[in-house]
């Protein structure tokens, strides 16, 4: 977990804490994640700073996220910067409206990118009623 | 006739061959298999367990046989006769067999494969060049120790499970089809190695007798079986007749088992029964080459005596003469192998003498079996003998299955609600106090607990009110699971219990379980004979069609109380309307909605720290944490033992990133889950159970998000004691 993280990135904590829901699945689970989802996106974050960081969150084949770029070829790219990222995690933003504003680019099959606000919200404990 | 039957399975009895098969798993066969290497089926091995006590030169010498490099004896058919690994590799079903012919020896009818086999083997040298020579090669080397021992051994190792076919058979009890499935693999079996099988025949034929009649000889034998049948039909017809002449037998001496005169029972000619019931005497009839007349004379007389299910004695007899040398495997028992050795070729007196104590084991396990027998069909099957330990094992799996769905309600088997034991509670109102006392200083004595209630539903079982305000109390306390399974109970005893519905559809909505959300909000819809008219004008106008998807029906739900409240905006606001519309949407993600809902509600009924804890729960999920914070608090303080508002606040805190905040929050929250907990006068209170994993994960996390793998491990722990300390210190 400590391997995903980057200095100087919100993004990082929240894609770590991601990170370890989807180590926390149960085989099931992760096969029923990976089945709604079905892609490997590739999310390239950039800070106040200008640095950029690189994670995959890979829910094709083995339903885990790590640094760096991703090992097959991704299905969409992300580009954002870190506090859109914190934000979408968050629920403060959705994912249609940031891409609308210009926050939140892609590459490849846009469709995809849709699917990250689910993902993102797997890693969020909900409220109870 | 008896390969159809086979298949049919008229004659297998009630036993079931999954028993016989587990048997055979689960016997160890380690040693076996050190001895001759792998590859072969488990249960041919059976008779190398005997092998052990043996000298060294008779392992070499069976090795020798064994071997396709040594020179094999001149009655062996060729070299490469005893390799037979490929052979069993190549059978695919020689496990599932395994049962089959195990089982064989006693009845054969349905199951002829073992001795039926053998018989085969014989037949097939019958034409052959060297057929004469290598039969009596055969008898010279079972005149051997070795082989005699090979081939007791089997025989008393396998007695149990071969008595079962034949009582099943004759006490004619209906069979259930289940029964014939392994059948139908064997079968199977048959036609795949079939093609392998020629060159192997003779291996076989040498292997059959060399090995155990039972079990060595069954898994190569049964291919060679359904070779003859389909190949000639004539040859295909004489297992057949040994099935008729065995079944025959075996029906007399079931006929006359009540019979006590020893004299009887060890006369030469029961004997001789049991052996043709076995099968053996009849296909060595068949087989003899010198004896071919008088074999066939015996098969006719079977054929004609099968049909009439009258025994015939004469022609065994002859057979029995005939055949000296070639009954002994079976019915000899270890201990007189050696002098039966010697004796094969002697008198035939001391062979009848020999049977004595074999014959007695045999019947013994053949009165076990019929017990055992009565037992299953009478349905409840109790271990009788020592060999059906794994007779039980499965009787007791039977029962525990049977148990859970005789209790089960509902299509979900586990949903009982678990009560926790030794609750002190259960005493009854003396012990409340007591109890109370031992509390102090919980907020939760300030209020009815879960053990409370849950004694109180143990009191009352049936009070629907009473497992609704349990199932309450779960939500509460942050059990949801327990929490449904309460609510369901309470609305199995009242379906008409509006409140629990509600409160059904809330913890579906918690679960993630849109359609039992929705399901629940509908039965309170209606049920609710306020809404009623409403509810039908409603429908009237938007007919709903059958094959809507969940997601319209959910929208149309939602339409249709939007449509009531409307209606009723002018009068008096009703809450639960309001906490229905709300919960739906909040299933169907619309928060904003949602909020707006459950604060009209709220508007109605200030002080109910649910609806504060749910306007929270829906702002914090809609992302806005930091207003849900003040929810939680008002929450909190009009209930302070709200464990789930609390939970909350901790999860909020977290999103907020006030980690320290969230954990204290949460360990809050576990603390007062883990005092729900009956404490065990032993002392080891295990409060795995009462804590709930999801608590634990967030905490967890927060710890791990503070920098604190220490504490985090202890959350793994789920050590509750040492987690309170460790963060206290910090």
């Amino acid at each position: 977990m400590s391997d995903i993280k980057v200095e100087g990135f919100k993004a990082s904590e929240i894609l770590a804490a991601l990170a370890e829901v989807f180590s926390n699945y149960s085989d099931q689970e992760k096969k029923s994640q990976i089945k709604k989802t079905n892609g490997i996106f590739e999310m390239r974050v950039k800070n106040a700073e200008g640095k950029e960081a690189v994670w995959t969150i890979d829910l094709k084949s083995t339903g885990s996220v790590y640094k760096g770029a991703p090992k097959s070829k991704p299905n969409v790219t992300i580009i954002m910067s870190d506090e859109t990222f914190t934000q979408l995690a968050e629920g403060k933003l959705d994912g249609q409206k940031a891409f609308m504003s210009g926050k939140l680019k892609t590459k490849g099959n846009m469709m995809f990118a849709t699917k990250l606000d689910g993902i993102l919200k797997a890693a969020k404990t909900k409220a109870k009623l | 006739m008896s390969l159809p039957m086979l298949v049919n399975g008229a004659e297998c009895g009630p036993s079931n061959p999954l028993q016989g098969l587990s048997k055979r798993f689960d016997q160890d066969r380690g040693i076996q298999q050190d001895q001759f290497g792998a590859g072969r089926a488990g249960s041919s091995k059976e008779a190398f367990r005997s092998q052990y006590p043996l000298s060294p030169g008779v392992n070499q010498d069976a090795a020798r046989f064994f071997s396709s490099a040594a020179s094999p004896p001149p009655a062996l058919a060729s070299p490469a006769a005893f390799d037979f690994s490929a052979l069993h590799r190549s059978l695919p079903v020689s496990h599932t067999q395994s049962p089959v012919p195990v089982q064989s020896p006693i009845q054969s009818p349905p199951l002829q494969a073992g001795p039926a086999a053998w018989s085969t083997d014989f037949l097939l040298q019958q034409p052959g060049p060297s057929a004469s020579v290598s039969v009596t090669g055969g008898a010279q080397r079972q005149a051997t120790p070795m082989t005699v021992e090979q081939n007791m051994s089997p025989a008393s190792q396998q007695v149990p499970n071969t008595y079962m076919p034949g009582l099943s058979w004759s006490s004619s009890v209906g069979m259930s089809a289940a029964q014939f499935a392994p059948m139908a693999g064997v079968q199977g079996g048959f036609a795949q190695v079939k093609p392998q099988i020629d060159a192997a025949i003779w291996d076989q034929e040498f292997r059959s007798q060399e090995l155990s009649l039972n079990s060595a000889a069954s898994a190569p034998a049964l291919p060679m079986e359904a070779e003859t049948v389909t190949e000639a039909p004539s040859r295909a017809q004489q297992p057949h007749d040994a099935d008729e002449l065995a079944r025959t037998a075996a029906l007399l001496i079931d006929t006359v088992q009540n019979e006590t005169n020893p004299k009887f029972k060890n006369s030469a000619f029961m004997g001789l029964m049991r052996q043709l019931r076995d099968g053996e005497v009849t296909v060595e009839g068949n087989d003899m080459v010198q004896r071919s007349e008088a074999s066939g004379g015996v098969q006719s007389h079977a054929d004609a005596k099968g049909k009439g299910r009258a025994v015939d004695v004469p022609p065994p007899a002859v057979t029995r003469m005939q055949l000296p040398t070639l009954q002994r495997p079976v019915t000899a028992t270890p201990a007189a192998s050696t002098s039966l050795a010697t004796e094969q070729t002697s008198d035939e007196v001391g062979e009848a003498r020999q049977e004595d104590p074999n014959d007695a084991y045999f019947r013994q396990e053949n009165e076990d079996y019929i017990r055992m027998q009565k037992d299953i069909v009478s349905g409840r099957a109790t271990p009788q003998s020592h060999f059906s330990s794994q007779q039980a094992e499965w009787d007791n799996l039977q029962r525990d299955w049977e148990a859970f769905e005789a209790s089960s309600h509902g299509l979900q088997p586990l949903s009982n609600y678990q009560f926790q034991v030794n609750n002190p509670y259960l005493n009854g109102e003396a012990s409340r106090t007591r109890h109370h006392t031992a509390h102090a200083g919980m907020n939760e004595a300030l209020y009815e607990s879960v053990l409370e209630m849950e004694a109180a539903v143990q009191r009352d079982p049936t009070n629907a009110a009473r497992w609704y305000e349990l199932g309450v109390k779960q939500q509460e306390n942050e059990r949801e699971q327990k929490a449904v399974q309460a609510l369901r109970r309470a609305l199995e005893l009242d379906p008409t219990h509006l409140a629990a519905w509600l409160a059904l559809a809330i913890s579906h909505t918690n679960e993630g379980n849109r359609s039992g959300a929705y399901s629940a909000i509908r039965e309170w819809v209606e049920r609710n004979e306020r809404y009623s008219a409403a509810v039908a004008q409603f429908r009237a106008l938007n007919p709903e069609s059958e094959d809507a998807r969940s997601s319209e029906r959910l929208q149309n739900m939602m339409q249709c109380l939007m449509s009531i409240v409307r209606e009723h905006a002018g009068g008096e606001i009703d809450a639960d309307i309001q906490i229905a519309l709300a919960v739906l949407l909040n299933t169907n993600e619309d928060y904003t909605k949602a909020r707006d809902c459950f604060t009209t509600a709220l508007a109605v009924r200030p002080d109910d720290s649910l609806l504060y804890n749910r306007v929270g729960a829906t702002l914090a999920n809609s992302g806005h944490p930091e207003e849900a914070l003040q929810y939680y608090y008002t929450a909190l303080e009009l209930n302070p033992g709200y464990i789930r508002a609390r939970f909350n606040l901790g999860i909020s805190c977290t999103n907020l990133r006030r980690y320290d905040e969230a954990a204290q929050h949460i360990l809050d929250a576990l603390i007062l889950q883990a005092g729900d907990s009956v404490h065990d006068p032993s002392g080891n209170e295990d409060t795995r159970g009462v804590t709930s994993h999801a608590l634990w994960d967030s905490l967890k996390t927060c710890c791990l998000h503070m920098q604190r793998l220490d504490l985090a491990t202890l959350c793994d722990h789920r050590d509750l004691d040492a987690f309170r300390l460790n963060f206290q210190m910090m």
